[in-house]
């Protein structure tokens, strides 16, 4: 067990693999030195010198001349180099040059194009390099020459016949700046299929094989033989290490080196040798002594060796390579692999120190030792699951305590300024607010207590009582700040009687004032219109003058008595009405108007909040929290995530409480 | 060889008082003449009387006297060459006098004749001192075709005159004429024309191209004539080879390949016809003067033959090559020799023709057999065979150039001593009447062995005669193309399917069909005249489809 956050812990496991067997493979060890050996037909380039040609008949030594007089043949199919050489010495010594090559081939070597005599033809596909000239022929084939007896001499130049007069597409000579291409003439004559006896010969690819039996065998081209040979040599690689086991299995000798051989079985009596080519192959039979030497070449030491069921350990030496089945390239034993096996997942926290892979990957076949390496990662929340519900409604739960505290310590608090302005305004209400602040007091400290408390911390047994006790707060809370605001409308109903007494008392008081002065303008105004009727009954009574004018000025007169008078009745009856206004007023007794604005207050519009009545408890779930960690769901799926070590305990009480997965969170 | 004769001839004209004859149709004439020709080429009063029935004697006599008097016959009603013609055309002549237009001409080939008559009124306009003598009279009796209008004939028939003194009056003649006697040696024909422009009675000139005539002269003769005379300088005139013997120098390639030279001769004599000049004499036969020039000759024929069918060819076909060139030819009895091989390739000749010098030198260096130094050796033409200092390599066989092997030598020894169920002949040219008299001794030969022996031919010619050659073997031959496909051999093949043996064969350097007899009609055991030929026994390294065959497949 450890301590602090839930993490991946990295493992690793070293095995020893020494004892490991290889079912097949090709090994490359430092070859002990060839034997030096002097051959007189197969003959290497540079690493042998080439001895004096031997005329093969007679076995006379002669002298190494180019031809002069008799035809040279040449055939430069691949590694030409040498052949080419041997045609321009022959044909700069005058000997007419017969050769043969590939489509495409051409020269600008200036030494060849002065040679007088030599005709090219291009054929579909030259065979082999080689030279051919009186009496005598070699073939080269890579570094090797191969010179043959007179037989094979023969046979060979009816090769080069065939091809020349019956393949041959294109034909040009020297002589001249540049070979001028043309296409071959036809021939003058039939050239006999080479038989199949002849030891030189083209053989279709149905018949390109090699005869195995007690042979040493080298392969460069051919597939692999059925029956074991005696020795084969075959380029190492990845591939056909079935089939070579089952020849190793059967007593074959399975080696390889680069010798540059082309497809050969060689006996001590006897041998093939076939050349590399896209259609048609060369064959030669060759003679005992051409195929001792083969066999004694192909019985040499060899860099590679096929083994089956080496011991790994065997070949852990420096220096050493191995080619593997199925591989690209061979390779060393490589000391120590490092293998990095994927996250293995922990059934549990718990067992995540011994959580190790099922399987183990398999090393690679040339590792001494092998270090796996891998990470236990711990259970985890799947993704996709989210927070459980019942912290939503724990939540919902705890909210609504805070929010109702709340509500109820500003209502305190809103209560407490209250009082302190009724205490300010109405110094009559000073003793009873002296009760109010007691009670308040206490009911803020008993709303602090209760701030304290989360009702999912206590769980489903003590969040209803709590909620219960708050509910009496908030009553209590609600209560005092009724009694508050029925002292204060009291105290404001007071003054304002005391205010409307005196308003009404300096209204009469008024009005007895001004009721002298209004009887006053009273008569002043009957006595105007009284004078004013008067006048205009004197006017009408008198006689109508007879004067134009005269009568137009009493009409003048007439109008404007007539209007005074109108004038006077007015100003009488706006006075008799003031008049007996201000007896009404007099009279009027005191009646207590109270204020609009106390009576049409609602609850609503108060500053201060209206005290909570008592509420229904919420609804509380019937589960508590985990202790620890948090609870989380898919579907019907729970999980507890934990966080720590330190949890653990807890968190598989929990876990199994609910139930639910305990799980840990990936870091 | 030809030559042509050019010769101006002069034409008078004259006014001439005459009596002339022109040919009119006179059937009844014509009938009598030819009665008279079917019975004896005379007329007899029997035959006037048969071709008149009706005439009394003394009328037939009459109407024979008028014959003659025509000249259809003679006193004696024997029918005369105008009487025969006569006969053939129903044309006889109407004599008449008066004066008359002639167009007179002469020369040695034609002598004098009217080139053309008309008949001119009388006028009163001449004066006696324009009356001359008469240049030359045309030749009386004789019958002229007018070369004016071919249809017209006429016969003058007499010039009457006093005291025999014939005159004329001379006109103004401006009329052209030439002679053009064309020579053919080598057909053995001549013919001669007038042609040239006359001036008509009208006024301007027509022209005219008289109908040619032979003169049955000897040719030979005369170019043996002349082969002592103008051609002197140019050789030696060889009469019984009718050639002319010259040497090599200075010959073109044309003419030394045609034997055959054109040779500008500046006067040339043809006895009692005249002599001409600037004679044009083309083609003659030309032929070496001496042996040296024959090798020379014969050296450079055979290069240019190769220049211009350049292909390699083998030892064998290069001394066919030679043979054809050289041999009917006037080198071969000068037995040119064609040089050895390596004489061949050493010379100069081809220094600026390389394909020349290889195609003679490949064959030889890349032989699938070795050429028997015999073969590489010089090649005299017509000298008879040589015995072979080297024997025939093992299983081969050599007919020797000239080596006078009858076809049922060399069919014995191609049959090997077997009887043949069954032979095959591939050659790719199995044509022309030597090719198949050769093949007709072949079969001969073949059947003389073992009679009931099927012979099949196989060839590459496209041309090839079927239905000759399978009326000479039995059998219809079968074309490469079909057989072969693209790789149709090259050489001449001989298979034979012997009765109750291994089937082999032979692979040979010539064909079979090149050998000629010395006579005709002669048979298979007649010597044959041979080229060079070379035969290789085969067995399985032949080609597929011949493999086949001696396999027992195929047809």
């Amino acid at each position: 067990m450890t301590n602090g956050p839930i993490r991946r812990i990295e493992r690793e496991r070293v095995e020893d693999r020494r004892d490991s067997v290889l079912p097949t493979a090709w090994i490359e060890d430092a070859a002990p030195p060839r034997a030096a050996e002097r051959r007189s037909w197969l003959l290497q380039e540079r690493a042998e010198a080439p001895p004096a040609p031997v005329a093969l008949r007679e076995g006379a030594v002669a002298p190494p001349a180019p031809e002069r007089d008799g035809p040279v043949l040449v055939m430069l199919g691949a590694d030409a180099g040498p052949a080419l050489a041997e045609l321009i010495a022959h044909a700069e010594a005058g000997a007419r040059v017969y050769a043969l090559v590939p489509p495409g081939w051409g020269t600008a070597d200036k030494r060849l194009l002065a040679c007088p005599k030599v005709l090219v033809r291009r054929v579909p596909e030259v065979p082999v390099s080689g030279v051919h000239r009186t009496g005598a022929a070699q073939l080269q084939s890579g570094p090797w020459t191969l010179r043959l007896d007179a037989a094979q001499t023969e046979a060979f130049r009816m090769v080069f016949l065939r091809l020349f007069w019956h393949e041959a597409t294109e034909e040009a000579w020297t002589g001249g700046r540049q070979l001028a291409w043309r296409a071959a003439a036809e021939r003058p004559f039939d050239v006999p299929e080479v038989p199949p006896s002849a030891p030189v010969r083209l053989v279709p690819p149905s018949e390109a094989g090699l005869d195995t039996e007690r042979a040493s065998l080298h392969l460069a081209t051919l597939p692999l033989p059925d029956a074991a040979p005696r020795r084969l040599w075959v380029r190492a690689g990845g591939e056909h290490h079935e089939r070579l086991a089952r020849l190793v299995r059967d007593g074959a000798e399975v080696v390889w080196d680069e010798l540059g051989l082309p497809d050969l079985a060689a006996r001590d009596d006897g041998g093939t040798l076939l050349l590399p080519g896209s259609g048609d192959r060369l064959r030669i039979v060759l003679t005992a002594a051409q195929a001792g030497e083969a066999a004694r070449l192909l019985a040499g030491p060899a860099r590679w060796t096929f083994r089956v069921g080496a011991r790994l350990g065997d070949h852990a030496r420096d220096g050493v390579r191995l080619w593997l089945p199925g591989e690209t390239a061979a390779r060393a034993v490589e000391r120590q692999q490092q293998i990095a096996v994927a996250d293995v997942r922990a059934a549990s926290i718990r067992v995540m120190e011994e959580t190790a892979p099922a399987t183990w990957p398999p090393p690679q076949p040339l590792a001494l030792t092998v270090r796996y390496r891998w990470t236990v990662v711990p259970p985890l929340v799947p993704a996709g699951a989210a927070e459980d519900a019942l912290h939503a409604r724990w939540r919902a739960v705890d909210q609504e305590w805070a929010s109702r505290l709340d509500r109820l310590w500003e209502a305190l608090k809103s209560a407490e300024k209250h009082r302190g302005s009724l205490g300010r305004t109405f110094s009559r209400l000073v003793s009873a607010l002296l009760g109010f602040e007691r009670t308040q007091r206490e009911a803020l400290a008993e709303v602090a207590r209760l701030r304290k408390e989360r009702p999912s911390a206590l769980g489903p047994a003590a969040a209803p009582p709590m909620f219960a006790r708050l509910a009496e707060l908030e009553a209590q809370a609600a209560k005092l700040q009724n009694d508050l605001e029925d002292a204060e409308r009291k105290a404001r109903e007071d003054e304002e009687r005391e205010k409307q007494q005196r308003a009404w008392q300096a209204r009469i008081e008024a009005a007895k004032t001004d009721l002298g002065a209004r009887r006053e303008a009273l008569a002043a105004a009957e006595a105007r219109l009284a004078g004013v009727r008067a006048e205009l009954t004197t006017h009408d009574e008198a006689p109508e003058p007879e004067d134009k004018k005269a009568r137009k000025d009493r009409a003048a007169r007439r109008k404007k008595l007539s209007d005074e008078q109108t004038r006077a009745e007015k100003d009488v009856a706006a006075l008799g009405q003031e008049i007996a206004s201000l007896g009404k007023r007099i009279e009027e007794p005191f009646v207590f108007q109270p204020p609009a604005s106390a009576a049409a207050r609602k609850p609503g519009n108060r500053f201060v909040p209206a005290a909570t009545t008592a509420r229904a408890a919420p609804a509380v779930p019937h589960e508590a929290l985990p202790e620890v960690g948090e609870l989380r769901s898919r579907g019907q799926q729970r999980y507890l995530v934990i966080r720590d070590w330190e949890t653990l305990a807890a968190g598989e009480a929990a876990a199994a409480r609910f139930p639910a997965d305990l799980v840990s969170e990936d870091a | 060889m030809r030559a042509v004769l050019q010769s101006e001839i002069s034409v008078v004209r004259v006014a001439v008082f005459a009596e002339m004859a022109w040919l009119e149709r006179r059937p009844e004439l014509g009938l009598l003449c030819r009665a008279a020709r079917d019975d004896g080429n005379r007329i007899t009063p029997a035959t006037v009387q048969a071709a008149l029935p009706g005439l009394s004697d003394a009328g037939a006599r009459n109407v024979i006297a008028w014959c003659a008097l025509l000249g259809l016959c003679d006193r004696h009603g024997g029918l005369t060459a105008l009487g025969e013609d006569v006969a053939e055309t129903d044309e006889a002549p109407v004599p008449e006098q008066g004066i008359y237009d002639l167009w007179l001409a002469q020369h040695p080939l034609f002598g004098a004749r009217a080139l053309a008559a008309e008949r001119l009124a009388s006028t009163r306009d001449g004066r006696f001192e324009m009356i001359k003598q008469l240049p030359f009279a045309p030749d009386l009796g004789t019958t002229f075709r007018s070369v004016v209008e071919p249809r017209e004939r006429f016969v003058v028939r007499a010039l009457p005159s006093a005291n025999g003194q014939r005159h004329c009056m001379a006109r103004v003649a401006a009329t052209t004429c030439r002679l053009r006697w064309t020579l053919d040696f080598g057909a053995g024909r001549e013919q001669w024309q007038l042609d040239g422009a006359i001036d008509a009675t009208q006024g301007g000139h027509r022209p005219f191209r008289h109908e040619p005539e032979t003169d049955g002269l000897d040719l030979w003769r005369l170019a043996e004539t002349w082969g002592h005379g103008p051609l002197a300088a140019f050789g030696r005139w060889q009469a019984a080879e009718q050639r002319l013997a010259v040497a090599f120098d200075g010959l073109t390639d044309a003419e030394q390949d045609a034997f055959r030279k054109t040779l500008k001769l500046q006067r040339v004599d043809v006895p009692g016809k005249g002599s001409y000049d600037g004679v044009t004499l083309e083609g003659v036969p030309i032929g070496p003067a001496t042996a040296p020039d024959a090798a020379r000759w014969a050296l450079a024929n055979f290069v240019r033959d190769l220049s211009r069918r350049p292909a390699y060819r083998s030892r064998s076909e290069v001394r066919r090559t030679f043979a054809d060139v050289v041999e009917d030819t006037p080198l071969e009895p000068s037995r040119p020799t064609l040089p050895a091989h390596d004489t061949l390739i050493d010379a100069t000749w081809h220094r600026d023709r390389p394909e020349l010098f290889w195609s003679l030198a490949a064959p030889v260096d890349l032989a699938p057999r070795a050429v028997a130094p015999e073969e590489l050796g010089p090649l005299t033409i017509g000298a008879p065979a040589v015995a072979a200092t080297s024997p025939a390599p093992t299983g081969a066989i050599r007919v020797p150039y000239r080596g006078d092997w009858s076809m049922r030598r060399l069919v014995d020894r191609l049959l090997d001593g077997h009887r043949p169920a069954k032979v095959l002949l591939c050659d790719r040219y199995v044509r022309g009447d030597g090719n198949l008299g050769a093949l007709k001794l072949l079969v001969q030969a073949v059947r003389a062995v073992e009679a009931t022996a099927a012979f099949e031919v196989w060839t590459g010619d496209e041309e090839t005669d079927a239905a000759q050659i399978r009326a000479l073997t039995g059998t219809a031959p079968r074309l490469y193309r079909d057989v072969f496909g693209r790789s149709a051999p090259h050489d001449r093949y001989f298979l034979v399917r012997p009765i109750g043996q291994s089937a082999f064969g032979w692979q040979m350097s010539n064909s079979p069909l090149d050998a000629r007899p010395g006579a005709p009609g002669a048979g298979p055991d007649a010597p044959l005249r041979w080229r060079d030929l070379l035969a290789y026994r085969v067995a399985d390294d032949v080609g597929p489809a011949m493999r086949q065959w001696l396999n027992g497949g195929a047809r």
